[in-house]
């Protein structure tokens, strides 16, 4: 294997992204000691008028990339509580119209979780499996549906193979039997259009560090046509209708709405930019022997390419990465590894699943990364199938 | 995430040796996915004169290979008997949860002693 000078490059933009500095910029008066410090639920004052101001225009900035209204939007810690919040706060808050919930096994933990959990308190969970290119089949979500299903909750985009499931179609469906739709569109959010009335969300969960906003904050949609409020995690004040109580952090929430309205502004030119780089990048790897795309080849979002390569030990391939910032489709590298569920339910075997890398793209991604990485890539495949003793005992035989 | 020294390192990155000898020994436990295969061809004076490995398995596990390929070689069949796993294993770092991986190495190496036992008949 080629000796390298090690240059670290990042492609792990669906895990998070860098802060855009113009994001930077728009939060750091209000983390500062002059204007905007008040705490927003002051209003009495003009230290808390100004951060209540902030937060209304930053609100303003979310509806608007997702065609809902200001008074729609429930700020959170992150996606993961805006999960939690969603799954959780409807299915405790609509109990007396049913306690069956239907999602996918291809969601993040954040909801799988959660159901589990409701599993625990007498809630039934109805998981549908994705098909080999992880597509969720709309028919299959029709037959699970019950009765007594109160939830739909299936994410717009998988943060591992990136594939788009059918949401406007999933949106009719569930609409034309009167059940709540949650969509969780962490890895969607200023990277696909959104729009919540046309597609027929009813919640919908974000966050702005995927974006290139600040970690942290994140937001949670609540159709208030269909919905008027969720049982809240959470208590100890009346902040946000006491859906979600405590003290709005006002330079997070700035950042996010600003981080919202820059999206939308490159959102186009970006997606196209972003897909000819991940083209180029399978362009490259394609080729090689024993490597597999994982997920749809067209369905998919403009920056997550998942590959895996069949005879190679995952830990090793990863390892042999050098100066890579990838994800892989194993959580750790301890003998106990567990390969990817989400690869797992496309039907891939263990070895496939565990010899699988994820290389998400982003705003500052740049050809000669793509390059770079896919040489790494290649040197690091060549090195280990040179490696496998298959092939070796069949030589020496 | 497992942390990897320095020695891991350098001897994860060594050159394969494009070399098949006519003494082989193998280990393979799926469950664990971790393959290996040695070979080696002894002189005259039954001692190494090349050893090569080829594995499927973590990078610490590619290292001890790599590492016992190195040090066996112009050394006596013997030497197979003598080897310290405790001191290749802390040289390594090998996490505790990984002592069953290095037993498919020990396993490989007591089959390729077996190998030139019973086909060079040495004792």
């Amino acid at each position: 294997m080629k000796k390298r000078k090690i240059k670290s490059i990042y492609l792990d933009y669906a895990a998070t992204t860098p802060l855009d500095p113009l994001i930077l910029e728009e939060m750091l008066p209000f983390m500062g000691n002059r204007e905007g410090f008040g705490n927003p639920s002051s209003v009495t004052h003009s230290f808390g008028s100004e951060a209540s101001q902030a937060i209304e225009r930053a609100a303003l900035q979310v509806s608007k990339l997702i065609n809902a209204k200001e008074e729609e939007i429930v700020w959170t810690s992150g996606a993961t509580e805006a999960n939690n919040l969603a799954i959780a706060g409807v299915a405790q808050f609509r109990q007396s119209r049913g306690r069956n919930i239907i999602t996918t096994a291809l969601e993040h933990k954040s909801v799988l979780s959660t159901c589990a959990s409701l599993e625990n308190q007498e809630f039934s969970t109805t998981y549908i499996k994705p098909n080999s290119q992880g597509l969720i089949s709309v028919s299959d979500l029709e037959s699970a549906l019950r009765p007594e299903t109160i939830l739909v909750s299936v994410m717009h985009a998988n943060n591992e193979i990136g594939v788009i499931q059918k949401i406007s179609e999933i949106g009719t469906l569930c609409r034309s039997k009167d059940i709540l739709l949650h969509v969780d569109a962490v890895q969607t959010i200023g990277r696909l259009p959104i729009d919540v009335q046309e597609q027929k969300i009813d919640l919908l969960s974000i966050n702005a560090h995927k974006a290139c906003g600040p970690k942290g904050i994140g937001a949670l949609y609540l159709n208030a046509e269909r919905i008027s409020r969720v049982e809240p995690l959470l208590y100890g004040g009346s902040q946000q209708r006491g859906m979600r109580p405590g003290t709005l952090p006002t330079h997070q929430i700035v950042g996010m709405g600003k981080t919202m309205e820059v999206a939308d502004s490159v959102m186009e030119e970006e997606a196209s930019r972003v897909t000819n780089l991940r083209k180029r990048l399978w362009g490259k790897l394609e080729e090689l022997p024993g490597i597999q795309l994982n997920g749809h080849p067209s369905r998919r979002i403009s920056s997550i390419l998942n590959v895996s390569v069949a005879g190679l030990e995952g830990e090793s391939l990863r390892y042999a990465l050098i100066g890579l910032a990838v994800a892989s489709g194993s959580a750790c590298n301890s003998a106990t590894d567990e390969p990817s569920y989400v690869l797992k339910s496309l039907g891939r075997s263990d070895q496939l699943a565990e010899a699988s890398i994820r290389f998400s793209l982003g705003r500052y991604t740049v050809n000669e990364e793509i390059d770079h990485a896919a040489e790494v890539f290649s040197d690091a495949v060549e090195y280990l199938q040179a490696l496998s003793p298959s092939n070796y005992l069949e030589a020496s035989i | 995430m497992t942390n990897y020294n320095d020695v891991v390192s350098q001897l994860f990155f060594l050159p394969i040796k494009d070399f098949t000898g006519e003494y082989r020994g193998q280990a393979c436990r799926d469950d664990l996915g971790t393959k290996i295969a040695l070979s080696a061809s002894l002189n005259s004076r039954n001692k190494f004169c090349q050893l090569s490995c080829r594995a499927f398995a973590c990078p610490h596990i590619i290292a001890a290979c790599n590492w016992l390929i190195e040090s066996l070689e112009d050394q006596p069949v013997k030497a197979l008997d003598d080897i310290d796993w405790n001191y290749l294993q802390e040289m390594l770092d090998i996490p505790t949860e990984k002592a069953g991986k290095l037993l498919i190495l020990k396993d490989a190496i007591i089959d390729l002693r077996s190998d030139i036992r019973y086909r060079a008949n040495l004792r």
